[in-house]
C-alpha cells in the first residue's frame, strides 16, 4: 500500500468526519480497511484528529474523538464539518468510473443518485464522453442481487446460459465472491446443482432471484483461486494452428507452445474447463484450427460444426 | 507543534465555522499551524496550497477580490444518499474490487468517494477482486492516471510508441479521452505531428510525460463533439476503414435476451417476429464470422451473401478437417 500523502490523510479525515456520530464507537482496523489506510496509520491520523479545532484558542472547540485500544469513542458531536461533504470532481469521476466499469451507465438511477452528492465542478457529461471503464454490459439488478447476496449471505436462483449453451439452465447459488477479469465481471459461488464451486460469467445471467434462504459461508470451504482463467488440474487439448491462423496466446489462457512450427504450423496445447467452451471457439476459427486430441474433442467440434451448417443452412 | 494534516482539518474546520468572510490573516492568527512570526510570502503560498487541497476535499471555498474568503455551504455539504441494500452491496462490490486494481487509475479518489456515500463505514470487507487489464496493469494504470489528469486540464502528451508493425516513433498527442475494451486501456487523442485523430494502445506506450510548461494553462481545446464511444469498437470493426462493409446478423429469440450486451450499443437492432436483425458496421470478414459463432448459438449471418457463403463454407471446412 502506497504511503499517503498530507493532502490525501487530511481529505480521508475530512470524509470520515461526516460518519462520525456522538456517542459511537468504530474499530480502527474497520475504518482503515474501508479508507484503504493501514490501521497504525489511520490511528495516528486519528490522534490527530483529536487535536484538531476550528480555533487554536478554544479547546472546548476540539474534535471530540478518543482512540484507545485500536477503537475511536466519539464522546461529542463534530464541530463544524458534521454532515457529508459532497464529491469533489476527481472523487465523483472515480465513483462514475467504477460504476461504469460494473455496467452502470450514466442513466441508471444508481448513478444519477450518488452523483447528486458531487460538487459543482463535476460534468459527469464531460466525464460520459471522455472516459469510457465499462468492462462488460450486463443487467445491473442482477450484480446488485449478486453483490447483496454475497455480503447477506443469501442463497439465489439464478438462470445461467453457458458458453455454446441452447437454453438457461436454473441454478440455486450461495455467491461467495464478485471480481473483473478481462473484460469480463464473474461471480464464484456454490452451486446447488454441481455440488461444487462454480465461476459464472455475470452478462451470461439472465435473471437472478432472490430465495430468502440464507447461508453459511464456512461449510463449503474455501472456493479456491478467485480467477476465471485459472487452469490448475485442467485438462489439455492439443490443438494445430494453420498457418493462416497464427497462435495469439491472449487468446486462449493457458496455453503453451508443444512443438515449434512444423511446415507452417503450430502445435499448442491448451487447458480447458468444458468442452463447449473449446469446441466452440475452434469451430469459430473455420478449419484454421484443427483439433488433434482427445479424440473426444474432435468429435464434438465436427458435432457442433453440423449443427451450426444445419441451422446457417435453414436460415 | 502542529503537524500539516492537522494545519489542514484546522483550516477547514475554521472556514465551516465562520459566520461570514474571513481573511487570510484571520486564518494565519485563529488556525493552529500558521505562525504569525512566517515570512509573509512563505505563508501566502502555504495558505494557497492548503486550499487546493480542501477544495479536493470537497469543500467550496469562495474568495471575492478584496482577499474574503468564505465556505459555500450548500455546495460543499449534500444530504445524505438514500440508498438501498442492492445499491449499497453494489457500491461497495464495486469499489473494493477496483480500489485495489493497479490498473484502475482512480483508486485513492474512489476510496475517498466510498467513504462519503456510504451510510456505514466500519461495515465489513467485501470478497470482491478487479484486473481490468491484464498486461503490465501497474503501468497501465499509472499511465492512464497521467493521460486521465492531461486530457482534464487540456495538456499535450509525450511517449514512445510501439505500432503493431514492430515500428518505435515519439508521438506528442493532444489527449482527448480513455477507454477500456477486453482488458487493454486506449487513449484517443489528435496526434500534433500527423494532425490526424487516432486511437493508441497504452500497453504500447513507453514515457509517458505531461508538458509541464504552463501546467495551469490548457494547450488544446478538445472538440465539442468528441465521444470516446464512438472509437470503442467491437472485434470486427477494428482494421482499415476502406474495408468497411454493413452486415446483418439475426438474432433468434432464445438469444435474443442478450442481444442488447452483444451489440454494446453498436449497430441498429430491428425487431423480426420474435427475434431480432442487427445492421452493423464491420471492418473484417473472418473477424464477424468468429464473432457469430463465439457467441452463439442463435446468431447468424443474414447479408452479405457472400459473407453467409463464406460461414457456412468455412463450417463444412471444419467437419471434412474432423470426419
Amino acid at each position: 500500500m502506497a504511503k499517503a500523502t498530507t493532502s490525501e490523510r487530511a481529505r480521508r479525515l475530512i470524509a470520515l468526519m461526516g460518519h462520525l456520530t456522538k456517542d459511537s464507537s468504530y474499530r480502527v482496523a474497520d475504518l482503515a480497511t474501508s479508507l484503504g489506510a493501514t490501521p497504525a496509520e489511520l490511528a495516528a491520523d486519528l490522534e490527530a484528529l483529536s487535536m484538531c479545532g476550528a480555533n487554536d484558542l478554544d479547546p472546548y472547540s476540539l474534535v471530540p474523538v478518543m482512540i484507545e485500544n485500536g477503537t475511536v469513542e466519539v464522546f461529542g458531536h463534530m464541530p463544524a464539518l458534521s454532515g457529508p461533504v459532497r464529491l469533489s470532481s476527481a472523487e465523483a469521476t472515480a465513483l462514475a468510473a467504477a460504476l461504469q466499469a460494473a455496467g452502470f451507465t450514466a442513466n441508471d438511477p444508481l448513478v444519477a443518485k450518488i452523483l447528486s452528492a458531487a460538487s459543482a465542478g463535476f460534468d459527469a457529461e464531460e466525464l460520459e464522453h471522455t472516459v469510457r471503464a465499462a468492462v462488460s454490459s450486463h443487467e445491473h439488478s442482477v450484480f446488485g442481487i449478486l453483490a447483496d447476496a454475497a455480503q447477506s449471505h443469501t442463497v439465489i436462483e439464478i438462470d445461467y446460459t453457458g458458453t455454446g449453451a441452447p437454453s438457461a439452465t436454473t441454478r440455486r447459488v450461495e455467491p461467495a465472491a464478485l471480481f473483473a477479469e478481462r473484460g469480463a465481471w464473474y461471480v464464484t459461488a456454490w452451486c446447488h446443482r454441481s455440488g461444487s464451486w462454480r465461476t459464472f460469467r455475470i452478462d451470461r445471467i439472465r435473471e437472478a432471484r432472490v430465495t430468502g434462504e440464507t447461508f453459511d459461508p464456512s461449510v463449503h470451504g474455501e472456493p479456491g483461486p478467485i480467477s476465471a482463467f485459472d487452469v490448475t488440474g485442467l485438462p489439455l487439448a492439443t490443438l494445430r494452428f494453420l498457418a493462416e491462423e497464427p497462435f495469439v496466446e491472449r487468446e486462449w489462457p493457458g496455453a503453451r507452445l508443444a512443438e515449434g512450427p512444423d511446415v507452417g504450423t503450430t502445435i499448442v496445447e491448451v487447458p480447458y474447463g468444458g468442452t463447449g467452451w473449446i469446441a466452440r471457439r475452434v469451430v469459430a476459427r473455420l478449419g484454421r484450427v484443427e483439433v488433434l486430441g482427445p479424440a473426444e474433442l474432435r468429435e464434438a467440434v465436427k458435432a457442433l460444426a453440423h449443427q451450426e451448417l444445419s441451422s446457417a443452412t435453414a436460415t | 507543534m502542529t503537524d500539516a494534516i492537522e494545519r489542514l482539518v484546522n483550516l477547514a474546520l475554521f472556514f465551516a465555522d465562520a459566520r461570514g468572510t474571513v481573511t487570510a490573516e484571520q486564518a494565519r492568527a485563529q488556525v493552529a499551524g500558521y505562525s504569525v512570526g512566517q515570512d509573509e510570502s512563505a505563508f501566502i503560498r502555504m495558505f494557497e496550497r492548503d486550499k487546493d487541497d480542501l477544495r479536493k476535499a470537497g469543500l467550496t471555498i469562495l474568495a471575492d477580490d478584496e482577499g474574503n474568503y468564505r465556505l459555500d455551504r450548500a455546495a460543499t455539504f449534500s444530504t445524505p444518499i438514500e440508498l438501498d441494500a442492492g445499491e449499497t452491496a453494489a457500491i461497495r462490490t464495486v469499489a473494493a474490487a477496483l480500489a485495489d486494481d493497479a490498473s484502475f487509475p482512480y483508486a485513492t479518489d474512489l476510496r475517498l468517494a466510498l467513504a462519503k456515500v456510504t451510510a456505514q463505514i466500519d461495515a465489513p470487507g467485501v470478497h470482491a477482486t478487479s484486473r481490468l487489464a491484464d498486461e503490465s496493469p501497474e503501468r497501465q494504470g499509472a499511465d492512464v492516471a497521467t493521460l486521465s489528469a492531461a486530457a482534464a486540464t487540456g495538456k499535450r502528451v509525450s511517449f514512445g510508441y510501439t505500432n503493431t508493425a514492430g515500428v518505435s516513433a515519439p508521438h506528442e498527442i493532444e489527449p482527448y479521452g480513455l477507454f477500456l475494451h477486453d482488458g487493454r486501456w486506449y487513449l484517443v487523442g489528435r496526434d500534433t505531428g500527423k494532425d490526424q485523430v487516432r486511437t493508441y494502445t497504452v500497453s504500447r506506450m513507453r514515457s509517458v510525460s505531461t508538458n509541464s510548461a504552463a501546467p495551469k494553462t490548457p494547450d488544446f481545446a478538445r472538440p465539442d463533439d468528441f465521444d470516446v464511444a464512438r472509437f470503442v469498437r467491437l472485434p470486427f470493426q477494428f482494421g482499415a476503414s476502406a474495408r468497411s462493409f454493413e452486415a446483418v446478423v439475426r438474432f433468434d429469440p432464445p438469444a435474443m435476451w442478450r442481444a442488447h450486451i452483444l451489440c454494446a450499443g453498436q449497430g441498429v437492432l430491428t425487431p423480426d417476429g420474435q427475434g431480432a436483425l442487427w445492421t452493423v458496421e464491420a471492418h473484417s470478414d473472418a473477424a464477424l464470422l468468429r464473432f457469430v459463432l463465439e457467441n452463439g448459438p442463435g446468431l447468424s449471418v443474414v447479408s452479405p451473401p457472400e459473407l453467409a457463403q463464406a460461414l457456412r463454407t468455412g463450417l463444412g471446412a471444419v467437419e471434412v478437417l474432423h470426419g
